[in-house]
């Protein structure tokens, strides 16, 4: 039924702009997010039901750290141009292992610390971005290689796990009354990517995801838009790497490519296109949330854990279709 | 390849030169040559045994699993996309030859009966999906190949604690013989695979249908190339590949955990992209096979002269940064518009 919907748009609206007032397709395209909201409700009324009672807020902190990841991911893909930054989770870690194996020790406020941080993996970003603008190279080699050379560099920085006895950043993963500290981390990415969005700057990143040659034609500075893409993203990044360490009190280099896939997984289950220009980082936190969802459900149900990886692969597949169907997506050549 | 020298008149002897060695590059590996090159002259000068019989018999071992994992690997990128669940298939291989066939209680050739028939209707789902839906190969792969893991495991019950039939491990073991000979069969293996995709690559339809697809999508089509069928083949027999490479693997590594196979993601991968392979062409297998033997070569010098861990992992994502600088790069944006 929806396939015959969205074919029938397809004849009406041939762009697949907006015209089609009411039509599923301009509903989704508007509302790219709903299968993930949808889904994200119906797994918190099963985990909760599973659990006997309703997951708290005090969750929150457990959640941050990947819900951080998957908005981090989110700019490089919307960028468009095959764009994706698939040294996120590495460069989260290397913002970790430096603010808890290097700054900390050295003696330095720590606040200013979380600050130099963030802006060592802003830089780090914006590093990935030009060398595959400037050098125009495939974004997920270049991004690849920074993986590879993050992993080692954290390795580099903290050979052991370090143990925080004390760690500064702890009211971020505790409750402040009924608030989770881990609140303002994942709302800060959401913020900063508000005012964004609400600049000129903001429209011509969704035009660049859109149509790089129209919106070179139009006088866009395209690389520099998408390295600004790459840098947000790592800036998330080192914010996610905060609330990791917030949780964790420890430095791990070990975990330096754990959140790879899982964060870029979320991103599509969240709605956004992989080819970019459609979508948001509203969807990347609730494509987020379902997989935490389904952690929690699987887990509250005394399921093994290998049902999990079933369960990814198959609601990964499955949103890929659902969202290919709703958008109205041309097949290929 | 003689139109632009008539277009370009007037040239100082230098910039010829260059344009020359530019030209070449496209056709020949020669960096990648010349590298491995020093490589060995170095490893020879420094590390002594470097060039024994046994130590070139362990590094061509070590240089054709990550050539045989890279072989799907290869055909996907001709064809513009990644294969992420090589690692995942790998892996579902592994673990049906050393658990699920003790726990079934069948067979050996039955177990690869199923291996066989699982990894083509997997892979050749992604290739499906990838197509018909156009989605992005990287997810969709990855997608496969957890789903394919999770499967084996979920039959097996979730522990992990095997140990590979003996026979495998002979095919792999660096001084076991072929016929008399003192190479390892895994070799013998490899060489009659590059060959036998060499054949297939220049020599035959699908072969030459597939770089159509790979080129450009939408002239193949419209010269009555079935691009679906070519998306659903090509990743169809590069989950079948992962497959085998990971019988020869869990033969070589004796035994298995879930991510055993994750280091030869991606370096199938690096592999491809050193050996000069480009995202929906041009390339070989021949590069691939060059690719894997420089990586194990670089590797071998690097471990030999004390780099270890973490500075080998910066080596290697500067080593393959390089590499695509050097002859990786995409078309500019003004020149497409």
């Amino acid at each position: 039924m929806t396939l015959h919907t969205t074919s029938s748009q397809a004849l009406a609206v041939p762009g697949g702009g907006r015209r089609g007032a009411g039509g599923l397709a301009a509903f989704t395209r508007r509302y790219y997010f709903a299968f993930a909201l949808l889904l994200a409700i119906l797994l918190y009324v099963g985990a909760s039901l599973a659990l006997g009672q309703p997951i708290g807020l005090d969750k929150l902190a457990i959640f941050a750290p990947l819900a951080i990841v998957a908005m981090a991911n989110t700019p490089a893909i919307l960028a468009g141009g095959g764009g994706i930054d698939l040294s996120i989770s590495p460069n989260m870690v290397l913002a970790n292992v430096l603010f808890a194996a290097v700054f900390l020790p050295s003696g330095l406020n720590p606040w200013l610390s979380v600050l130099i941080v963030i802006l060592i993996s802003a830089a780090v970003g914006a590093v990935n971005g030009a060398l595959a603008m400037y050098l125009r190279l495939s974004p997920v080699v270049v991004t690849l290689s920074v993986y590879f050379i993050l992993i080692g560099v954290n390795q580099k920085l903290a050979p052991n796990p370090v143990s925080l006895s004390e760690n500064p950043l702890r009211p971020l993963a505790a409750m402040w009354g009924p608030f989770p500290g881990a609140l303002i981390l994942v709302a800060l990415p959401l913020i900063i990517w508000g005012i964004i969005v609400s600049t000129s700057w903001g429209r011509t990143f969704i035009a660049v995801g859109g149509n790089d040659a129209a919106a070179f034609s139009a006088g866009v500075n395209v690389n520099l838009v998408r390295i600004g893409g790459y840098a947000l993203g790592g800036l998330f990044a080192g914010i996610a790497g905060i609330s990791l360490t917030a949780l964790i009190s420890s430095a791990d280099a070990t975990s330096s490519a754990s959140y790879t896939l899982i964060g870029v997984a979320a991103v599509a289950l969240g709605g956004t296109s992989l080819l970019g220009g459609h979508g948001g980082l509203l969807g990347s936190l609730l494509g987020a949330l379902c997989v935490f969802l389904i952690q929690s459900l699987i887990s509250s149900l005394h399921l093994p854990s290998t049902v999990q990886k079933i369960a990814y692969g198959g609601l990964l597949l499955l949103s890929i279709v659902i969202s290919a169907v709703l958008s109205n997506a041309k097949e290929r050549a | 390849m003689t139109t632009p020298e008539t277009t370009i008149p007037v040239r100082t002897g230098l910039a010829t030169l260059g344009d020359r060695l530019v030209r070449l590059q496209r056709r020949y590996p020669l960096i990648q040559a010349a590298v491995f090159l020093a490589a060995l002259a170095y490893g020879a000068i420094a590390l002594p045994g470097f060039l024994n019989w046994p130590s070139i018999r362990s590094m061509l071992v070590l240089a054709s699993l990550v050539g045989l994992a890279a072989l799907g690997q290869t055909l996907v990128v001709l064809l513009g996309g990644f294969d992420l669940s090589v690692s995942g298939f790998i892996v579902f291989t592994a673990l049906i030859l050393s658990q699920l066939i003790s726990v079934w209680d069948i067979p050996f050739w039955v177990g690869m009966v199923l291996l066989v028939g699982g990894s083509i209707v997997l892979g050749g789902l992604s290739g499906w999906l990838c197509h018909r839906y156009k989605a992005n190969p990287m997810i969709v792969t990855l997608a496969m190949g957890t789903l394919a893991v999770g499967l084996v495991q979920l039959q097996i019950g979730g522990a992990v604690t095997g140990t590979v039939p003996q026979g495998l491990k002979q095919l792999s073991a660096p001084i076991a013989t072929t016929f008399g000979l003192p190479v390892p069969p895994i070799v013998f293996i490899w060489l009659v695979v590059a060959v036998l995709m060499w054949l297939f690559l220049t020599r035959t339809v699908p072969g030459r249908k597939l770089y159509a697809t790979g080129a450009n999508e939408r002239a193949a089509s419209l010269a009555l190339t079935r691009t679906r069928w070519v998306w659903v083949g090509v990743f169809a027999f590069s989950a079948l590949a992962a497959a085998l490479a990971g019988v020869l693997l869990s033969g070589f590594v004796g035994s298995v955990n879930t991510s055993f196979g994750d280091p030869y993601l991606f370096q199938s991968l690096a592999a491809v992209i050193v050996g000069g392979t480009a995202f929906g062409g041009p390339g070989d297998y021949w590069r691939t096979v060059g690719g894997a033997i420089l990586l194990v070569v670089l590797n071998t010098v690097l471990a030999g002269i004390g780099v270890h861990g973490a500075d080998q992992s910066i080596v290697y994502g500067v080593i393959i940064l390089l590499a695509v600088i050097l002859y990786g790069r995409q078309r500019r944006l003004r020149d497409r518009v």
